[in-house]
């Protein structure tokens, strides 16, 4: 019996091989979900890029959808953007290569411009421009009013950091480990800052300094000369937007902690840890600090003592930025839902799409 | 649990070799081809055990059929005889199979790794922080740009997709041993157009830099089997000047063969003193039929069928024993 199972096993053994090829190719071959748009509140709206291809604009305390963009079922494909506001125009960069201007009261397209590659930056507005990298390394400042580039520069590798605009400079971060100041209006540089690994966190700008992270490490340079202030190095890599409040300094890693520093001196002043990974950054309000996690969870911690207080659990990675707007904390998980939390209490508000629409 | 131990014993070791050679040649492709070689180099134990024990069976097939024609009508009794047979000329009959297997899981960890350290994706790089060392780490993202390839898309040119599908059919029809079982001719023509083919299909519509993976892979599993077990079937289409001059390997004597060479002679004295006709008649034959398998393994050209026609123990005059001799004397 056994010698008769063990020859068919050899006609079979090119058949199994087959099987396996097939199993690896479905297994291996698809690309994970993505995006990891954070929400923007304005006015009673809240804007955000949804883990379907879609951007969305919602009642913000109840949560009923007022347009989506596209209406039908076609997709911008990931949406890493958070969308920028100004006027009547939300703007937010898609994977499909392009950056959309929509109007921010019905969701209508105003323009959209090709970038040649995806692009995960987020835009951002200063004056009448639109500031937005691509994954081409090029960044472009656009006609807030046209789409059309006013001018663009060229950065050697992929931008996926989120640039930071004041005045006349523009902050850009790039994959290749540059971190450049360039002229607002011009696009010509002002000075360059080159560190190990790729810069793929959103930088920050505050009070002259500008924070921008690569690989464990996150950097605080002068933001008129780049010279370098001080570096905090953690367990493992930093892609998330530091906040800072006060003298405070809040950021997390992909440690699974979230590190409060002292935003002068670079100083670690507590830490607290989470079930997993922490990509998106952390947000601040009323002395409580809030941190999404790859765990799934969203939790609240003292922001003074790091002592947790709550934490709400979704059915999916978290890597958007939480947001407070009204004593409620908003979230967008990769599980395909965005939530509305308490901020205080952490009872869920409202979730979209609602359970009644599947969700 | 089971995806933690597989990407903390494979598939870790793996992305930091492959980073670590990139940070070495600085391109990408060349550090996927130089990786493959690596990789093949580590399972070639593997690939060439299980070449030879392909050959081996292949030239065992006269003997497998009249077996199969003897007990055509008890199964169980087959098998046994089967088994029997193999146990006798030292053959393992799962040595082509689990030999086969066996690189597989290093395929898939390694189509991950290239995948993973690509990139294409944020989510994807940022899954980098949970296998990259911190040495290493500075190194990505990695240049994706090689010759006319972006390594993250498909070959705009599908030239590599036609390397694929040629060195796969090449290596197919290497591998390929003439049978005269028509079930393992069916299994060998089906193989023999579904692989090439299904590989095509999936380089045509995956990353160029696994692409570039499969057709080194094949590469060098061609050169090698043409050094192990020579040209196979493929070497029935090669036209004479290219086996004039690259005749096929001389193939690694198997150990049914090294035995019978070694004692062919104390086989001959042992029969004789036992005397008896039959018995020595029956020894010579099976002495025979080793060196005649042994003899087509021996064949360049891979062909079983080309039995060597040796005299059977019938035709040839008795063998006197020494006591006879003496007594004669």
């Amino acid at each position: 019996m056994l010698a008769r199972v063990i020859f068919r096993m050899q006609r079979r053994a090119a058949l199994l091989l087959l099987l396996l090829i097939v199993l690896l190719v479905a297994a291996c071959g698809s690309l994970p979900t993505g995006g990891w748009s954070s929400p923007v509140v304005v006015q009673g709206t809240l804007y955000y890029g949804g883990a379907d291809g879609h951007v969305y604009a919602l009642k913000a305390d109840t949560g009923a959808l007022i347009w989506k963009y596209p209406a039908d079922s076609k997709s911008l494909g990931f949406i890493y953007s958070t969308p920028a506001l100004d006027d009547d125009a939300v703007y937010v960069g898609a994977y499909d290569q392009n950056v959309y201007a929509l109007s921010a009261s019905s969701g209508a397209l105003k323009w959209q411009y090709a970038t040649g590659a995806e692009v995960v930056s987020s835009p951002v507005v200063d004056g009448n421009t639109v500031y937005v990298g691509s994954g081409n390394g090029e960044f472009y400042a656009l006609d807030m009013a046209t789409g059309q580039p006013r001018w663009h520069a060229k950065l050697d590798l992929r931008i996926w950091a989120d640039p930071v605009a004041a005045g006349d400079v523009v902050y850009v971060g790039s994959m290749s480990g540059k971190i450049v100041a360039l002229n607002a209006a011009t696009g010509s540089q002002i000075w360059e800052r080159s560190v190990r690994g790729a810069v793929g966190a959103p930088l920050v700008l505050n009070g002259g300094t500008l924070y921008a992270a690569a690989l464990n490490t996150l950097y605080a340079l002068d933001a008129t000369t780049g010279e370098q202030k001080w570096q905090f190095t953690a367990g493992n890599w930093i892609w998330s937007r530091p906040v800072v409040v006060g003298d405070t300094l809040y950021v997390g890693s992909m440690d699974k902690k979230v590190y409060a520093l002292d935003a002068v001196s670079g100083a670690k002043k507590w830490e607290v840890t989470t079930g997993g990974a922490v990509r998106a950054g952390p947000a601040v309000a009323n002395n409580i600090l809030y941190v999404a996690s790859q765990d799934f969870n969203l939790y609240a911690f003292d922001a003074s003592s790091g002592v947790k207080k709550w934490e709400f659990a979704t059915k999916g990675r978290i890597n958007a930025t939480p947001v407070i707007a009204g004593g409620t904390v908003y979230v967008n998980s990769l599980d395909g839902k965005l939530y509305a939390v308490d901020a205080l209490s952490g009872s869920l508000l409202w979730q979209y799409p609602p359970p009644s629409q599947g969700g | 649990m089971v995806t933690e131990l597989w990407n903390l014993i494979i598939v870790n070791p793996m992305m930091n070799i492959l980073v670590f050679i990139y940070g070495l040649v600085h391109n990408y492709g060349l550090a996927v081809i130089v990786f493959t070689i690596l990789l093949k180099l580590v399972t070639l134990p593997f690939s060439i055990q299980q070449q030879r024990s392909m050959k081996a069976q292949a030239a065992l097939a006269p003997e497998l059929q009249a077996l199969q024609k003897k007990y055509a009508k008890d199964k169980e009794r087959l098998a046994q005889e089967q088994m029997k047979l193999y146990k006798e000329k030292g053959i393992n009959p799962l040595g082509g199979c689990l030999p086969m297997l066996i690189p597989w899981p290093i395929f898939i960890a390694f189509y991950q790794s290239v995948n993973t350290v690509m990139s294409v994706q944020p989510e994807q790089f940022l899954e980098l922080s949970k296998h990259l060392l911190p040495s290493l780490a500075g190194l990505v993202p990695v240049n994706l740009h090689f010759l006319w390839l972006n390594l993250a898309r498909p070959d705009p040119f599908y030239i590599l997709p036609a390397l694929a599908v040629i060195t796969t059919w090449i290596q197919q029809k290497m591998m390929t041993v003439t049978s005269t079982d028509p079930q393992a001719q069916s299994m060998n023509q089906t193989m023999g157009l579904m692989m090439p083919l299904f590989m095509g299909w999936i380089t045509l519509s995956f990353a160029s830099g696994l692409a570039i993976y499969w057709v080194m892979f094949n590469i060098i599993g061609i050169i090698q089997q043409y050094f192990v077990t020579g040209w196979g079937e493929l070497g029935k289409m090669l036209p004479p000047v290219v086996l004039k001059w690259f005749p096929g390997a001389v193939p690694v004597p198997m150990p049914t063969q090294a035995v019978a060479a070694k004692k062919p002679a104390m086989r001959t004295r042992r029969s004789a003193v036992g005397g008896d006709s039959d018995s020595t008649a029956a020894a010579t034959t099976r002495r025979r039929s080793r060196t005649s398998a042994a003899a087509a393994t021996a064949d360049p050209s891979g062909d079983a069928e080309q039995k060597q026609q040796m005299p059977t123990a019938a035709s040839l005059p008795p063998r006197r024993s020494k006591q006879k001799k003496q007594q004669q004397q």
